[in-house]
């Protein structure tokens, strides 16, 4: 019935050059990118035009991921208790292969062969889908976006969205290929219904609902599920089993908390001042209740978040409610597309976090792919400097770790060992007065020699020359001194 | 056949990740978030201040409420199972499951004459299919309302299980104007669910829906098709105004 376990159109982050020539020559990606970027940005445009309550409340929910975020190991533990009293059962995992190890096992003790799947994107950080597959357990999206995305083989291309890039005429085709007994239509609605039907008959018949998690409140022991399609609320109460996996960056104190993220994150991502379900979770079916899973696990992930935990510079980063309005805004992410990026995480945020999760050796291009023209930072709902991290990333990617900063994973990968000594020499010749005159008054006369090719700067500019004199020799002339 | 146990220790992962955290932790304790700016600015209106009569909400829930797509009908508390059955008849419900024992269902009986009323009285699993594939719709009462954005506020429990407002393509909700509140951290400052946490809190706006094909927005998408709000004026002198 679907592709999963299909080849997936892999795209390396290390190739992100390349990827993003491709993209922008991609006429029609662009057009989809564009539309959707215009009508997001409206959308979310039209929530804030007041300014200053959104200023008030981007405070309100800024304090509330800093506080969070100052106290992660306490709300960690905490949550974990309460989570335990209320017959939640609560497993950790570092790596990527440690939790699909727990979804395997998972599988195995209730003898499915299956699990249906809500939106996730930590998921996709661990690549679930294939990595279940490769173990014989069908993975399968429901929601409508994630499942035209698993059809088609490909990834997410933007984290609220993820099938943004895909056109209703490819969809189209999609179903009629995949599901039997469809007949082509580009009418959306029709579309829509063939999807519901046939995940409808997944929802009924799953052993076991899989689901990441919004926001999880330390206090109640609840996971809180933000959507608007109820397949969230199907994966987490129709199946016997239900696991929640998420990252432990997601953790308020108190369920009040909860509210003002809401607030912004709806308004963030879609523009809309709710969704339609806002699904509180507290534990698996009570004594006496007739619906609901008979058993709750919750999968905590780590995977590099504990890094960007460390530094105090890099902690902001995980202040983020994952609403996506720092791709919507992005100027280079407009043109180029979710896909280009190579990683679960596109644009801004991608660029921010994936330095973490995947350490900065295959990421190294990505903190560059900004102008730095600060949109991002201009409509993050919790005020993430987004810019300044991407400059500290930058600088991570080519230089040692300062004196008081552990390196990052992959710090100095991007290191260039020719252009480290020209800076040194520069230095040791400008520490040197006569040499220094000596040496450029040399370099003007033989400025002749200069190449014509300077690697990457000539190949959109001309090439730099010396002047035939130097400043330092005209200036008396022009009776400065 | 069920494997036994043999679920991955993770206490190692466990120990590493918070002794990690514990580590880098700010040693400093960081003030408590403030969020009177929340509750005193548009998004939390009724939050300060005493709280709006509900008599002068219902005309901005309904708005709202029908914003989102969802239908609304007005009653008075005498005949709101009229407007319940009305519901039914314009969306051609012929199979309809309440909770059992929850607090309508007397109230209900005789309004559904004629209609095949299915009791959610036993566990899921012993009527899943039928659930699935033959009820037209479920019933449910609600707990709150918020006018600024027309949400529901449902707290299901073993009278009226979660799936009643989920898995038939109707849902008809009962919403009592006497439990209008102006915002969404208003209603739940006042019934402050986090004291005892129900399995399942649910916040539902309109009905179910998606733009995930070319942001063309599509309603229907897993959970109802269609939301039917029976506005039940409570408050009002004169009932339906």
């Amino acid at each position: 019935m679907t592709t999963a376990g299909a080849p997936l159109h892999f795209v390396d982050p290390r190739h992100f050059k390349a990827n993003t020539r491709e993209a922008v020559d991609d006429a029609h990606l662009r057009r989809s990118f564009r539309s959707a970027m215009d009508f997001l940005q409206a959308k979310r445009g039209a929530h804030f035009e007041d300014t200053a309550a959104f200023e008030a409340l981007r405070g309100v929910g800024q304090a509330i991921r800093q506080y969070s975020l100052a106290r992660l190991p306490d709300l960690l533990e905490l949550l974990e208790q309460r989570l335990t009293e209320r017959g939640v059962q609560v497993h950790w995992a570092a790596t990527p292969a440690e939790a699909n190890a727990i979804f395997l096992a998972l599988a195995r003790e209730h003898g499915a062969t299956g699990m249906i799947k809500g939106k996730s994107m930590v998921s996709e950080e661990i690549e679930l889908n294939h990595r279940m597959a490769e173990q014989g357990v069908r993975c399968l999206e429901s929601d409508m976006g994630e499942y035209i995305v698993q059809l088609a083989g490909e990834r997410p291309s933007h984290i609220i969205m993820p099938a943004i890039h895909k056109t209703k005429q490819q969809i189209a085709e999609l179903f009629t290929q995949h599901i039997p007994d469809t007949p082509y239509t580009e009418d959306v609605d029709e579309l829509i219904a063939t999807g519901r039907k046939v995940l409808r008959n997944e929802f009924r018949d799953a052993k076991i609902g899989v689901s990441g998690v919004n926001f999880m409140v330390a206090e109640t022991g609840s996971l809180v599920l933000v959507e608007n399609e109820g397949n969230g609320r199907m994966c987490t109460t129709v199946p016997d089993v239900h696991i929640a996996i998420t990252g432990i960056e997601k953790v308020v104190q108190r369920f009040e908390h909860v509210l003002p993220l809401f607030s912004l994150l709806t308004r963030s991502a879609t523009g809309q001042a709710v969704t339609t379900y806002l699904n509180v979770i507290t534990g698996p079916r009570r004594e006496g209740e007739l619906d609901g899973p008979k058993q709750v696990h919750l999968i905590l992930l780590d995977n590099g978040r504990s890094q960007a935990y460390r530094d105090a510079d890099f902690r902001p980063t995980l202040q983020c409610i994952r609403c996506g309005a720092c791709m919507n805004h992005c100027p280079v992410y407009a043109r180029i597309g979710g896909l280009a990026y190579g990683t679960t995480y596109p644009g801004p945020i991608g660029a921010i976090i994936s330095p973490h999760l995947l350490g900065l050796e295959p990421t190294q291009d990505l903190p560059t792919a900004s102008s730095l023209c600060g949109a991002c930072a201009e409509v993050c709902p919790v005020g993430i400097p987004i810019p300044d991290l991407l400059v500290q990333l930058r600088r991570a990617a080519r230089h040692d770790a300062e004196p008081g900063h552990a390196p990052l994973a992959g710090q100095a990968s991007a290191k260039d060992w020719k252009e480290a000594f020209a800076w040194k020499a520069w230095a040791w010749l400008n520490e040197r007065p006569v040499l220094y005159r000596w040496a450029i008054g040399l370099g003007h006369r033989v400025r002749w020699l200069t190449p014509p090719w300077q690697g990457g700067w000539t190949a959109h500019r001309t090439p730099l020359k010396l002047a035939r004199r130097g400043l330092r020799d005209r200036l008396p002339g022009r009776g400065v001194r | 056949m069920p494997h036994p146990s043999t679920l991955p220790d993770t206490s190692a992962a466990r120990q590493a990740i918070l002794g990690a955290l514990r580590a880098s932790a700010p040693a400093a304790a960081s003030p408590t978030p403030d969020l009177t700016p929340y509750w005193q600015g548009p998004y939390g209106q009724g939050c300060a201040g005493p709280r709006p009569q509900p008599a002068t909400l219902l005309d901005r829930f309904e708005a709202a409420a029908r914003g989102w797509r969802a239908e609304v009908l007005r009653a008075r508390p005498a005949d709101w199972p009229l407007a319940v059955r009305q519901a039914l008849d314009q969306h051609a419900c012929r199979r309809v499951a309440i909770g059992a024992g929850g607090p309508m269902g007397e109230d209900l009986g005789a309004a559904l004459q004629g209609l095949v009323l299915r009791r959610f009285d036993q566990a899921i699993e012993h009527w899943k299919p039928e659930l699935f594939d033959h009820i037209d719709a479920g019933i449910t009462h609600t707990e709150a309302g918020v006018a600024d954005t027309g949400t529901l506020v449902l707290c299901p429990g073993p009278h009226e299980p979660r799936t009643l407002s989920l898995v038939p393509p109707l849902h008809v909700a009962v919403l009592r104007a006497s439990r209008l509140y102006a915002s969404l951290p208003a209603a739940m400052r006042a019934l402050a669910p986090e004291a005892d946490m129900p399995t399942n809190l649910l916040l539902v706006t309109g009905p179910s829906k998606t733009a995930d094909i070319q942001q063309v927005l599509a309603y229907g998408a897993h959970g109802p098709k269609a939301l039917v709000i029976v506005l039940v004026d409570d408050v009002s002198d004169g009932g339906l105004s």
